[in-house]
């Protein structure tokens, strides 16, 4: 049988991807190593030689508290995006096609709308003097404002707004491949709702499930802007930490070896999420 | 798909009232902030939290901010030159994958699926340490390489899938009926591949639009992308133009959304919009690149500084005067300027640094000497401040402002004296402090609580940190640019911000009381300084003199308040400015002056002691 490509051409098509896969990723991630074991010059810069004194620093007890915060924060925004969006993907999945559309349009605008605008548009409400409080103020449900903002709370509210359609959309893309005839056989069968919904519906929704709490997991882990620009000043995150060792501390050394601990940390995830959610089988994340 | 087809079903399942409950509660709170950022983007007034009344003015801004629309065009040059770069890599990655059984193809293919979930900061920080060590300048380039670096993941995987579904006995047919390997690839198997291909490039398109961590550490100066631009209007001062500017590119999202749907579809467009959209595109090509080589011939001057810190008014008429155009760019402190300087950031013509780091500035040759035989009116400048310790000869700075930072309170909310530095951290006021994002500033104020001079003794040190530790637990926050808004409505009672905010907060209302501690307070001397790699030294020489021309000092002074050590300048003032304390300080206190100074070695240990300060 002929083939279409012949094995030098393969050579060919695979040789640029790959070599700018080397230069741009493979590399910078071992310069990020190097840089972590490396000297600090005093106003920035590296001095080549072995250290391992970055990565003491950050078993300290102030490092690892940050880096528990940021777990912590990372998993309670997982669990409460989780428990939000799995109602609402299984309501769309079972939704008539005019509600599942109209539904669906509401998901993916905030979803492809610039992330740096989203949260810009959460903040404006949530200001002591922005309009969630003014609303509550002048209803007469509260007599002083709250405070909403610049503390943990608004920190996991904007992580949450974030993060809801990146959790809502790969479950509802693995419900949708439920066939609803599987549910009437068992209902029909004499298994009650609950039943159903254990054995059939949460299975199905498994890939799904697991692909958007690793996703939303890792996303937060990582995300520094919105404890910058909504959190107080208890708030501060990993990678907070990272982009001042670098852009304010001028100590590379320090905020590699963070990120390096951090690509660690985060690589048990990824290596999860490839082998439950493959995305070459999957689609996921990419349907719209 | 099976979500095409029909769901709604006789069943009972999904039909809950709790289900209804949570689903339209979430999407309310989905879609409400972006709808209330639209409406307010329509506010006639300057704030984003009081409706005053209908207006476009926003959106005619929006044309008029030259800054913006270089912001757009960047964008869009990066967004196009990398969708080009991934979308060939990409697709050749899909192909070779797809139909090659390879050593190493698992790992291959590995690699190319973990940039899809690998948090941004990590891509950011990686490439940053890449193109630090190769001495790449920051700039278009690197953007470029980093943003095809991310994307082309996604082209890959977009073709994969296709290529996974795609008929292997079409192209087996193609190749058994005579037709040649290049003819079966060109007319089989690509218009085959061609949608995912098309939709591949747009999401790597949407995706390089977007991007902001990955910029935010791979970007110059003149690459600077809307995202960075948008970021900065967050930071330095909120207006009604940002829900404009926001409201344009939602827009423009959906737009692109729903063109890119269906294509993906695989609905036809109609041959006319085909050619409507590629004239259209191609004109945008066009202008861009014309206006990008054009570039060359227009002045340019790119400064970068702290917001608020020069008045538009100046700028302005420096623009017509020289036919220069002036672009802004702002930083959060003099760390900020210092390590972007140092990461070999090009493009910025016009700096703001402090005298302790004009002092390590020039140590390290990042800013080069000024030609002061051009400054015709170098004259007017006081002399006391020409040769100062930090650089005796006078040559590599010309001092722009000085002044000093204090407390500012509200009498409405806080009755008690306000003397020392001690006073503002009252259990009273918890979450209603304010104090300025810098280092140097909160170690000075710490050292003074204690009764401590700095020195470089580590156990002070930590008694300081202890100490500011302490205090932050009733800080709302660390915060440099919203002095004056946090002030005015009312969250913040007191705050440590430096005196042109407290001026300006002091117009605000006879509420408004400023204080000078006791135990004194830190001055900064700023300078005009060249950096080395300045692309345009000479118009930034002729901004130097243009700025320090007595009449266009006193009107800058007039706008940011800050003194500035000119006196013709200040004889044009009125007396109300003249007079005025929270601008120009008693000679007293200049006697008293504390003035920052490079600690040298010691430096670390205060980033370190910062540090723990801000992470506690």
């Amino acid at each position: 049988m002929r083939k279409l490509f012949k094995i030098k051409e393969f050579h060919l098509l695979l040789f640029p991807p790959a070599f700018w896969l080397l230069i741009f990723f493979i590399v910078p991630l071992i310069i990020v190593l190097i840089y972590s074991v490396s000297f600090r010059e005093l106003y920035g810069g590296v001095r080549t030689g072995f250290t391992l004194e970055h990565y003491k620093e950050i078993g300290g007890e102030m490092y690892l508290k940050i880096f528990l915060r940021s777990i912590g924060y990372a998993t309670v925004t997982t669990l409460i995006t989780l428990l939000i969006a799995f109602p609402v993907a299984y309501f769309m999945a079972f939704a008539s096609d005019l509600t599942k559309m109209i539904l669906m349009l509401m998901i993916i605008i905030p979803f492809w709308t610039n992330f740096l605008i989203r949260m810009y548009s959460l903040m404006t409400i949530m200001g002591e003097s922005g309009l969630v409080n003014e609303l509550l103020v002048s209803t007469g449900i509260i007599k002083e404002p709250l405070a909403l903002f610049n503390n943990a709370f608004s920190v996991y509210t904007g992580f949450i707004y974030w993060n809801l359609p990146f959790m809502i959309l790969p479950i509802l893309s693995s419900l949708d491949r439920l066939d609803t005839s599987l549910l009437e056989a068992s209902l029909d069968l004499g298994a009650t709702k609950t039943q159903t919904f254990f054995r059939i519906t949460l299975p199905y929704s498994i890939p799904g499930l697991i692909a958007g709490i690793i996703f939303v997991f890792v996303q937060t882990m990582g995300n520094f802007i919105i404890p910058e620009f909504m959190g107080g000043t208890d708030n501060y995150m990993i990678g907070n930490l990272i982009t001042s060792q670098y852009i304010h501390a001028r100590n590379w050394p320090s905020g590699s070896a963070m990120s390096v601990v951090m690509i660690f940390f985060v690589m048990i995830f990824i290596s999860l999420y490839l082998r439950f959610y493959n995305p070459s089988k999957n689609k996921g994340l990419l349907t719209i | 798909m099976a979500g095409n087809i029909s769901r709604s079903n006789d069943l009972g399942i999904g039909k809950g009232i709790l289900l209804k409950i949570i689903t339209f509660g979430s999407i309310i709170f989905l879609v409400s902030p972006l709808i209330i950022l639209i409406i307010f983007s329509f506010n006639s007034g300057k704030t984003v939290t009081q409706w005053e009344g209908f207006s476009m003015r926003w959106y005619s801004n929006i044309f008029t901010d030259y800054d913006l629309w270089i912001s757009i065009r960047n964008s869009f040059l990066i967004a196009i030159a990398s969708t080009v770069l991934s979308t060939i890599l990409g697709t050749m990655a899909a192909l070779a994958v797809g139909k090659y059984a390879f050593k190493g193809r698992e790992l291959f293919q590995n690699i190319l699926y973990i940039p899809v979930i690998l948090p941004e900061i990590i891509f950011g920080i990686s490439l940053l340490a890449l193109f630090l060590l190769i001495k790449m300048p920051l700039g278009f380039i690197s953007v470029i390489c980093a943003h095809t670096t991310f994307s082309l993941s996604f082209v890959t995987l977009i073709v994969l899938a296709k290529l996974a579904n795609f008929d292997k006995r079409i192209e087996e047919a193609s190749l058994d009926l005579g037709a040649n390997r290049w003819q079966t690839f060109r007319f089989v198997v690509f218009p085959g591949l061609a949608p995912a291909i098309i939709s591949g490039a747009l999401f790597a398109f949407t995706l390089s639009i977007d991007d902001f961590i990955v910029t935010f550490f791979t970007a110059g100066v003149t690459s600077a992308t809307l995202p960075l631009k948008i970021y900065s209007l967050i930071k330095y001062g909120v207006s009604p133009a940002l829900n404009a500017v926001s409201t344009v590119l939602i827009i423009f999202t959906v737009a692109a959304l729903s063109i890119s749907n269906r294509i993906q579809k695989g609905a036809k467009i109609s041959k006319a919009l085909k050619y409507i959209i590629l004239t259209l595109m191609s004109l945008i090509l066009i202008y861009f690149a014309v206006s990008f080589i054009d570039k060359g011939k227009i002045k340019n001057l790119n400064i970068y500084t702290y917001s608020n810190y020069l008045s538009p008014a100046v700028i302005a008429d420096f623009e017509k005067e020289y036919g220069v155009k002036v672009s802004m760019n702002y930083y959060n402190d003099n760390e900020e300027l210092l390590s972007r300087l140092q990461m070999g950031v090009t493009g910025y013509d016009l700096i703001f640094p402090t005298s302790y780091i004009t002092e390590i500035m020039k140590k390290n040759g990042l800013i080069q000497p000024i030609d002061t035989s051009k400054l015709t009116n170098l004259h007017y400048i006081d002399r006391r401040f020409r040769n100062l310790s930090y650089d005796p000869t006078g040559r590599f700075y010309m001092p722009y402002a000085y002044g000093f930072s204090a407390v500012v309170y509200n009498d409405r909310f806080i009755t008690d004296s306000i003397r020392s530095w001690n006073d503002m951290y009252n259990d009273k006021y918890r979450s209603n402090i304010l104090m300025v994002d810098d280092m140097m500033e909160a170690f000075f104020v710490g050292y003074k609580c204690l009764g401590f001079v700095m020195d470089k003794d580590e156990g002070k040190l930590d008694k300081v940190t202890d100490l500011l530790i302490k205090q932050k637990q009733l800080l709302l926050k660390y915060e440099n640019n919203m002095a004056v808004e946090y002030m005015a409505s009312g969250d913040v009672w007191i705050a440590q911000t430096w005196n042109g905010y407290i001026a300006k907060i002091l117009r605000r209302g006879p509420q408004f009381k400023m204080v000078i501690p006791k135990e004194g307070v830190l001055f900064f001397i700023d300078n005009l300084c060249i950096p080395s790699n300045a692309p345009n030294k000479e118009i930034a020489e002729q901004f130097i003199n243009f700025l320090i021309r007595p009449d266009n000092t006193a009107s800058n002074i007039q706008t940011i308040l800050y003194a500035m050590p000119n006196p013709d300048a200040i004889k044009l003032l009125p007396d109300s400015l003249k007079n005025n304390s929270a601008i120009f300080p008693s000679d007293q206190m200049i006697k008293n002056m504390n003035l920052n100074k490079d600690q040298g070695e010691f430096s670390k240990n205060l980033e370190k002691a910062w540090t723990k300060v801000k992470i506690k």
